[in-house]
This record gives structure tokens, sequence and C-alpha cells, in this order.
């Protein structure tokens, strides 16, 4: 029973590695951007959050579509005053420039969370956190169900945009060759707008429940780091896989504090990701390629 | 070959006035900054042959650094002389680039930047793991500390390192290690090994990093073990090597000086406003000077000739450097 319980709370921090990884793979996928702020980008939504729910009492759940906007504004401003003068490179130069121009929003972000709120850790308390429903003994978390419900709903949304509206179809025309959708009439220009700006407002459902648990200035570093595993276990650009990786990241983690301990839960992850690198490079999932 | 004879002799004019500058200065504050300086040039050089040069983003630089130090911390106060701790802690770190390189590096693109970011926080959290504690300097060696042999041996090893960095890249050795970095497949072509050059560069950086790891440990007298394996020391060296010109001798040591200023100038009276400003000039310089500070009088020169020439000079440029 105890094992069940452990894999439980994997499957729930699956689902969130999951909605984190989202914003990276979507970036990753259509423009090439290997973005490493999104986690400072998502830890920005959960102050949000917070501190909507400390001035005007929303629940988390329920701000998400102001964040949502918010953040697409937010990617908009970002795409616009950064990320959009990396096109002037070669594609295979725009991935390291990427990397390092989010370095340096990282710094610029993390200082400014400093300056702002201070260093201290900080966390939205609801009246239902902490609640768990007894279902024959396993404790299911109010929280966590709504975590996991949260992930489904935006990963099938997402698939619908992408796969049945004429702009997701766009967006998908032009990750696969942007010159041959400009050819076809499609607004490159603008397309990468919105599925920048679209890569961070997914983020919303994620920073909504990482505020729940904790945030600090210097978190965002490691929700970056569960993205970009996340992104090469799903193997690079596959965003139908970016879910059941983060179950499957979820279950292992959840299994190694379950064996050794809470201590290196963050470590089976990571070696399990640099087996796959190793050994499956493509990513677990092979699949459909990409979009 | 004059261009050369100039170089020579601005080098060591600066190297005799930071050796002599000890005679001058009272009190120990400038000699920190610069032998910090010193730290961040010697490991930013490190960088600098891997991004710079190979042309392979090492995002795990900490785990090397971090190695180096542990070795050359736990071998120096095992009574081993430093010197010889040292030399322990850069070939550790060469051992260990042996075993991330001989498997990592025949993947190609961003496997190898992603992968070695993992590697460097599997290497934070086991050290944070294993060795929670801080790591203290014995009593007996306390006494016979001193902060100017460590100034000196700093300003040697960083200069060494230049020197290294500036004769390799213009030998043979370099020019292949250039040509796997500006197009691999037509580097394969005409009988490189690839593979062989990425491996030389790799290890060579990773004795550089390692180095400055036991200088690191050798400085601090006492610092919690995982220090030196924190992301920091991965991301510090990468942002310098771009902000001063990543693939030039000088660029390290540019954007390692202003580095330094900012952050000894700022900390006392803006906090943490020097690094977001760092920030800022790292975006600015990605996007509009990719050359880095390093290509500024190169770019105030060029403009008064001929845009013709400019173009040909800025196509071939990364090869004649």
């Amino acid at each position: 029973m105890e094992i069940m319980q452990f894999a439980t709370y994997g499957l729930i921090n699956g689902a969130l590695y999951g909605m984190v990884a989202l914003g990276l793979s979507l970036a990753y996928g259509i423009m090439g951007y290997l973005n490493v702020a999104q986690g400072h980008f998502i830890i920005l939504g959960s102050y949000g959050t917070y501190w909507l729910f400390r001035l005007w009492g929303f629940d988390p759940f329920i701000s998400i579509p102001i964040l949502m906007v918010a953040l697409f504004v937010l990617g908009a401003i970002l795409y616009v005053a950064v990320y959009s003068w990396l096109l002037k490179f070669p594609v295979i130069d725009r991935l390291k420039s990427s990397l390092l121009i989010s370095f340096g929003l990282m710094l610029v972000f993390e200082n400014i969370a400093i300056l702002l709120w201070t260093a201290d850790e900080r966390a939205v308390t609801t009246s239902y956190s902490g609640k768990v429903i007894d279902l024959y003994g396993l404790r299911l978390p109010y929280i966590g169900l709504g975590t996991i419900v949260l992930a489904i709903i935006v990963v099938i949304a997402l698939h619908l945009f992408l796969n049945k509206t004429y702009f997701g179809k766009a967006i998908r025309a032009t990750a696969q060759d942007w010159e041959a959708s400009q050819l076809m009439g499609i607004n490159v220009a603008r397309t990468y707008l919105v599925s920048f700006a679209l890569s961070i407002l997914i983020a919303a459902p994620a920073a909504s429940v990482i505020s729940m648990r904790v945030i600090s200035p210097g978190i965002g570093v490691e929700w970056s780091n569960y993205g970009l595993v996340l992104v090469i276990l799903a193997g690079v650009g596959n965003i139908n896989a970016i879910l059941p990786a983060g179950f499957f990241l979820g279950l292992i983690e959840a299994m190694s504090v379950y064996l050794v301990g809470a201590p290196y839960m963050g470590m089976a992850g990571l070696v399990v990701f640099v087996l796959v690198l190793l050994f499956r490079p493509q990513g677990l999932f092979r699949g459909r390629a990409g979009l | 070959m004059r261009g050369d004879k100039k170089r020579l002799l601005i080098f060591l004019f600066i190297v005799a006035v930071l050796a002599f500058l000890p005679i001058y200065i009272k009190g120990d504050y400038i000699l920190n900054v610069l032998f910090l300086l010193f730290l961040y040039i010697i490991i930013s050089q490190g960088s600098n042959i891997m991004v710079g040069y190979a042309g392979l983003l090492n995002v795990g630089q900490a785990a090397f650094f971090g190695i180096g130090a542990l070795v050359a911390r736990l071998a120096w106060i095992g009574g081993t002389p430093f010197y010889l701790a040292l030399l322990a802690g850069g070939l550790s770190s060469v051992v260990l680039s042996a075993f991330i390189g001989i498997p990592s590096l025949r993947l190609r693109g961003h496997y190898f930047a992603i992968g070695t970011l993992a590697l460097a926080i599997i290497g934070r959290i086991t050290i944070g793991n294993i060795l929670p504690g801080v790591s203290f300097v014995p009593r007996q060696y306390l006494e016979g500390y001193s902060l100017l042999f460590r100034y000196y041996l700093a300003l040697g090893l960083s200069a060494a390192v230049i020197v290294v960095v500036d004769r390799v890249f213009n030998s043979r050795l370099g020019l292949a290690i250039l040509s796997t970095r500006d197009d691999e497949d037509a580097a394969q072509a005409i009988g490189i090994n690839v593979f062989k050059y990425k491996m030389t560069a790799f290890a060579l950086s990773s004795f550089v990093v390692g180095l400055g790891g036991g200088l690191f440990a050798f400085f601090y007298i006492s610092y919690y073990y995982y220090v030196p394996f924190a992301l920091l020391w991965s991301f510090e060296p990468i942002l310098i090597t771009f902000v001063g010109g990543a693939g030039t001798v000088a660029g390290p040591v540019l954007g390692s000086i202003f580095f330094v200023i900012l952050k000894e100038a700022f900390t006392h009276t803006l906090g943490e406003i020097s690094i977001l400003i760092f920030g800022v000039v790292l975006i600015l310089v990605i996007l509009f000077l990719p050359g880095g500070l390093a290509s500024i009088p190169k770019k105030l020169r060029w403009r008064q000739v001929k845009p013709v020439l400019q173009k040909e000079a800025e196509g071939g440029d990364s090869c004649s450097q």
C-alpha cells in the first residue's frame, strides 16, 4: 500500500513536470529556441497568483485565466524586445544564442524578484491545502487531483488547438519549414510571435500549482531543469509525449524516494535522463515525429 | 610577426605591473579582488576553449571546477605539497572529462549542452548529500597562510593559461579544433578525426578549469564542500566569455575584468543590481555585438574601410583569429 501512495505522489509531481515542460517544448519545437528562463517566467506567474490571493483573495485555480492573459502579454513583449532579434542568426546558432539570452534573462528576473519580494520562501495556503480524500487508505490530496486534471485539460486543449484550428495548423507548418510556409501565405513573423507568447502562456496552470507548494526567486532554475529533462525524455519537439514522460519521471522519482530516500530525489530523474541521452537520444517515445 | 611582438610586449608589461603592484599597495582588499579576477580569467579561458574555439557548450563546468577543488583540497589538507595538489585537481578534472566526453561527444548539437547541465546538477546534489559540512584549513596551515603567495600563484597561473591558449590556437592542433567548430563535415572530409580533436579540447579545457578549482581550494580558508559545485560556476564563465568575446584570447580577460569590477564596485552599494546589469549587458552583447567586447576596436577600425572589404573580413574572421 505504501508503494501505491508513493506512486500517487509521483504521478502528481509528474503532471506538474509535464505542464512545466510544455512551454519549453513548444518554443524549442517551433522556433528552435531553448528558453531556460521558462522556470523564471513560471515563478513570476506564481508570484502573480500569490499576490492575487493575498490582496484580493483569488483562489489559485480561479486566477489561472487572469494569469494566462498576463503571461501572454509578457511573452509577446519579451519576444518583440529580445527573442525576435535572434531570428537573424542561422538556425544552428539560434539554440546557443537563445540559451545565452535566457541565461541573461534568468539573472535579470531572479534579481528583480529578489529586489521586489526578497529571497524569502512563500506559499499560498488555501482552505483545502493539505486536505485529502481517503480512498481505501490511499491519500489523494485535493490539490494533487486538481494538478492531474489541469495537466490533462491543458494537454488536450493544446493538442486540439494545434491540430484542429487554422492558426494551430499554421504554427505546425511554420515549425516544419518556415520558408515554405511563407510562400504559402502564412505570416511567419506573427506566427512566431503568437507561438512564443503561447509557450509562456501555457505556464500559467503550472505557475498556479507551484504557488501552492513553495516559491522563492531562486527556485526557477530547478523548474527549468525539470522542463529540459522532460523535453529530452519525450524527444525533442514531441509535444504529445510530454505528459507521459512527465508521469514516467514522476514515478521514477517516487520509486527512488521509496527505495533510497528523499535527499536523492532530484538525482534519480537525472540519472535516467543521462542514460536516455546516451542510448536513446531521440527520446523514449519515438512515435510520430514532432508537432 | 610584428603584431605578435607588440602583443607580447603589452602582455609582459601588464604582467610586470601586476607583479610589482603588491609592493605599492597597502591592505589586502585590492589583492583579494585581483585574485578573484585571475581566478575568473582562468576558468573563463577554460570555457572559452570549449565554446569559443571548439564550439561545444559545456554547461557542466561547475562539476569540473568542483572536482578540481575537492581533490586539490583533500590532497592539500592531507599533507601533499600544494603544487602537487593543484596538479591532482587539474588531472582529476581531465579524468572526469574523459568519462563524460567519450560517450557524449559523439552526439551532435544540443545534446552535449543539456547533458553536461545534468552532470553539473548531479554533482551538486551528490556532494551536498555526501559532504554536507564545511571544509576547514587545519590550524598549522593557517599560520603559514600568505595572501601574497596566493596572489603570485594566481597571477602566474592565469598568465600561463593565457599563453597556452594563445599558442595552442595558433598551432596545427588549434587549427584542427577550429575546423571541427566551423564545419564538422568538411573537417571530416579532409581527414580530421573530429572526435579526437573535440576530446582534446575538452580535456584541455577541463584541465584549466580543474586548476582553477584547485586555486579556489587553496585560497579559501573555509567553505561548504558543495560551494565550488554550485551552478554559478557553470554559468558565470560562459557569460563572461561571451560578453568579452568568445574565440579570442583577449575576450575572457576583458569579460572577467568587466565582471569583477561590476561585482565588486556594486556589491556594497547596489547589491543584486550588479548581476542584473550584467544580465542586461549580456543580452545586448549577444544580440548586437556577437564578437563581444574584444571586437569593439576592430569594428571601429573597419568602419573607415570600404563595406565590401568589411564583409569579406567578417566572413573569414573566425579562422584567422
